[in-house]
């Protein structure tokens, strides 16, 4: 028990360090800058399952507040968490427990079910950041969507097909969630 | 990627550095607290005035802290926009089907105030404390938490995990990357697909490498005898001043004043 938590620290921590790194590797494309932010988020949330996974995010976000520059574009502070973008940011602890949960229970094996998994997790990140951003700016319905969800949806698509197929590829390389250590790579 | 390591903290000396981590934290949050009393345009002057004044006792120079919020200012000016131009109300000046209203300019007002003041005010906090002081502040004033159960120090203890390892994974990010571009990996042309295709040979090696540096870890931390269900010794004690004690004395006196005025003024 006691060696078990040591390590689910320690996992908790690493993850929560990378999902930092991924949120500042941009992928330039035309005016909306593209980060592996949210992608970070899905492959946690594939990876360390829902305990471990809201635990990594929430240290991430704790990280985040203390002022060490994590965010995407590389902004920090408890103002952000405040902002008029941080139920985005919010809505990232949900996706281990909704996407985490379901992988858990599907067969994973299958490409496609990481996809699906990962589905609810996505609209959970963008029903808080919506609401989230109507409400704080005090926006029509139409306005918050235009501005905070559109330009981000084609984006988005890629990088859940992105973070599904990592997702798959760490299962059978043994270190997944919910993955035999008889098959671990190292 | 390199700012990543050096964190917000912006190393001046000055008063405000000075401070216990736990009494910026309280003062910040006393100061939030009076934030969500302001209503008229006084009580935001008041606000600001006092923001304004913490940033220059910070020493920490206007231009670094505008650096760091730029982005965001940004995107809080284009919903103030958005949200004057879509509130309804008394007419103030009408262009084509575009109205701006009465109603709407308080309330764009009132919202980029309050979300502006909230970041700067947040900025002086972690501009002027380093994350690990900030770390240790906070797990002493959640310390009466653990007689609830809470982790509070296994989870000061993972903070400080990631802090260190940020830029041991950053390195290894990198070390990836140029190990996969002198294969011929391209991250930066071609279509979105191929793009995408292209980021897998660096996020695999990555993670998969993120669950075996986590497991060296533990290991290495057994081996030394860390066990988190007995109570550490710190190296660095925090100890409260007379200048923490007046910290938080003055934004009690500040919040008190703002309650004074919305109540019987």
């Amino acid at each position: 028990m006691a060696q078990r938590k040591v390590r689910d620290m320690t996992l908790t921590a690493v993850f929560a360090a990378l999902l930092a790194i991924c949120s500042q590797i941009v992928i330039p494309l035309g005016v909306i800058p593209l980060t592996l932010q949210t992608a970070a988020v899905y492959m946690t949330a594939l990876a360390l399952g829902p305990a471990r996974g809201t635990a990594a995010i929430g240290l991430y976000i704790l990280l985040g507040a203390v002022g060490l520059p994590v965010f995407a574009g590389a902004t920090a502070g408890i103002g952000v968490l405040a902002g008029p973008t941080a139920g985005f940011l919010w809505g990232f602890l949900l996706v281990p427990l909704i996407s985490g949960t379901l992988i858990g229970k599907m067969k994973q094996n299958r490409f496609l079910s990481y996809i699906i998994a990962l589905l609810p997790g996505f609209l959970a990140i963008f029903g808080l950041g919506l609401v989230w951003l109507k409400y704080t700016m005090a926006l029509s319905w139409t306005a918050a969507l235009t501005m905070g969800v559109l330009p981000y949806l084609p984006g988005d698509c890629g990088k859940i097909v992105l973070a599904a197929y990592v997702g798959h590829r760490l299962y059978r390389a043994g270190v997944g969630y919910g993955a035999s250590k008889e098959k671990r790579c190292f | 990627m390199n700012h990543v390591t050096a964190g917000q903290y912006y190393p001046v000396d000055s008063p405000v550095h000075g401070v216990d981590p736990r009494a910026k934290l309280i003062a910040l949050f006393l100061y939030y607290v009076l934030l969500f009393f302001c209503r008229d345009f006084y009580t935001y002057l008041y606000a600001t005035m006092l923001c304004a004044a913490s940033m220059a006792l910070s020493k920490v120079p206007v231009k670094v802290y505008f650096r760091a919020v730029k982005l965001l200012l940004l995107f809080i000016a284009l919903a103030a926009v958005f949200a004057m131009l879509f509130t309804t109300g008394t007419a103030l000046l009408q262009i084509g089907i575009f109205k701006m209203t009465q109603e709407g300019l308080a309330v764009a007002g009132r919202m980029a105030a309050r979300l502006t003041l909230i970041l700067f005010s947040a900025l002086i906090l972690t501009f002027t404390t380093t994350p690990l002081s900030l770390t240790a502040g906070l797990e002493r004033l959640f310390t009466p938490l653990k007689k609830l159960g809470a982790p509070v120090s296994e989870l000061a203890m993972m903070m400080a995990i990631a802090i260190r390892f940020i830029p041991v994974m950053l390195a290894e990010a990198e070390t990836t990357l140029q190990a996969q571009q002198s294969r011929g990996a391209d991250l930066y042309t071609g279509s979105l697909l191929k793009r995408g295709k292209n980021l897998l040979p660096l996020l695999l090696p990555l993670f998969i490498g993120a669950f075996r540096r986590s497991e060296e870890l533990a290991d290495a931390m057994e081996a030394r005898g860390y066990r988190s269900d007995v109570s550490r010794t710190t190296f660095r004690l925090l100890r409260y001043g007379a200048k923490d004690v007046a910290v938080i004395a003055a934004f009690l006196l500040f919040l008190v004043l703002m309650l004074i005025y919305r109540w019987f003024l």
